[in-house]
């Protein structure tokens, strides 16, 4: 099982397609974000310390346009990135956050890197890894278009889901003393997750040479 | 960006974290995700918990496909307890009768190809004492369906004219494995049919306490 794995069913479904089918799309798009836990894990670290409503709808803006364009360009262009690879970059993106919430990189360079920016940059690579997964499956070209506006529709709404979710957890938490009390414990757990899928990925990228 | 609301950390504090985190990582990793997920126990932690149980192999299992080109018919005669074995004129020798012995012969395992000519049958057999145990698979090469009897002939010193001989199974099939053990001492094997207009080949893999014939 990959955390960027699209399951049995929904891989039987991708390989026999034939035309437009924009709604199985979506809901393919939208199941692969909320199962996702890499995704969720680095939707944690971001949102952690996000506290106003217009702050999580630009970082989900800038997420957004990263990944929409690598998925639309890697697919339409037929570029393939090794999902290994791709998803080790996102498990090290957990790590990058974690350490960014405990203020590491501020300690360390003396300022916090642009958030906005290194959001967008995880969502570039989130959108290849899409790509990725998505062209292992052999694809009408008929209809291509609008399935990938489906499928990304459907990341949209995933993603919007899971965020409810998890907002609504930290909304909860963050009325108690704990919250601020266990944030760095909570960080470092989703540092020492990150690495935990990193040599996931790359056992599983080593593995998959021979 | 809410950096007032964190508790700050020292650089030794966020160094000692880090690597923390790391080594946690790591451990569950090796400890947990490596047995389960890659089927590999360096520290042998997979068997002690058991998650070593749950590493499935995904290598792609072989298939077969029914292939009923070249005349293979595409329905069978119903196989009925009627057709198997001997005639009900033919006895049963008494040496069927005879103890097992203490030891069998050697285990050892072979691998054999046989070629059932175009609407012909053919016999491939091994020796084995009684209550002998041995593996064995068979399919043809490309999918053909053949009739099998699988059955076997008792040792006799001096055998007569019509030999008898215990059918175990009859079917109709590309393929079968199983485990058998010899219920008298002698020969045992299969007669395969080929009712197609092509030659179908046939691999029998054995393992187990018997000896080919040209031992």
């Amino acid at each position: 099982m990959f955390a960027h794995g699209v399951d049995d069913a929904t891989q039987s479904f991708l390989s026999s397609n034939k035309g437009v089918a924009f709604g199985p799309f979506l809901y393919i798009g939208a199941k692969h974000m909320i199962t996702g836990y890499d995704h969720l894990l680095f939707l944690v670290g971001v949102i952690f310390f996000l506290y106003h409503t217009k702050q999580i709808l630009i970082y989900v803006s800038f997420f957004t346009l990263g990944h929409s364009l690598t998925l639309l360009l890697g697919v339409m262009a037929d570029i393939n990135v090794n999902a290994y690879l791709i998803d080790a970059i996102i498990a090290l993106s957990i790590v990058y956050k974690g350490f960014d919430n405990l203020g590491g990189f501020e300690k360390f360079l003396g300022k916090q890197p642009n958030t906005k920016i290194a959001v967008l940059i995880f969502g570039l690579f989130h959108g290849f890894g899409l790509a990725t997964k998505l062209q292992e499956f052999e694809f009408d070209q008929e209809g291509l278009f609008l399935n990938l506006l489906g499928f990304n529709l459907g990341v949209e709404i995933g993603q919007f889901l899971a965020l409810g979710l998890v907002l609504l957890i930290l909304a909860v938490w963050r009325q108690y003393e704990s919250y601020l009390k266990f944030s760095n414990v909570t960080n470092i757990a989703l540092m020492a997750a990150g690495f935990l899928l990193l040599s996931f990925q790359l056992t599983g990228y080593f593995i998959n040479q021979n | 960006m809410g950096a007032n609301q964190k508790t700050v950390m020292t650089k030794a504090q966020l160094i000692k974290s880090s690597i923390l985190s790391l080594i946690i990582g790591l451990l569950v990793f090796v400890v947990a995700v490596l047995p389960a997920e890659f089927g590999r126990d360096p520290l042998g932690t997979g068997k002690l918990f058991g998650f070593d149980k749950l590493y499935i192999d995904d290598a792609p299992e072989e298939t077969i496909e029914v292939n009923t080109e070249n005349g293979g018919p595409k329905t069978f005669k119903k196989l009925k307890l009627e057709k198997l074995g001997s005639p009900p004129s033919v006895p049963k020798p008494v040496e069927a009768n005879n103890p097992p012995p203490s030891e069998q012969f050697e285990e050892r395992s072979d691998t054999i190809k046989v070629v059932v000519p175009a609407r012909r049958g053919i016999e491939y057999k091994f020796k084995a004492l009684k209550h002998a145990s041995v593996k064995y698979e068979w399919a043809t090469d490309d999918g053909k369906i053949v009739y099998v009897d699988f059955h076997g002939e008792v040792y006799q010193e001096n055998p007569p004219e019509n030999v008898f001989y215990e059918s175990y199974t009859l079917a109709y099939s590309n393929n079968m494995a199983g485990t058998f053990t010899t219920p008298f001492e002698g020969k045992h094997g299969w007669y395969f049919r080929n009712e197609t207009n092509e030659p179908v080949d046939v691999t029998i893999r054995l393992k187990g306490q018997y000896k080919t014939f040209d031992q």
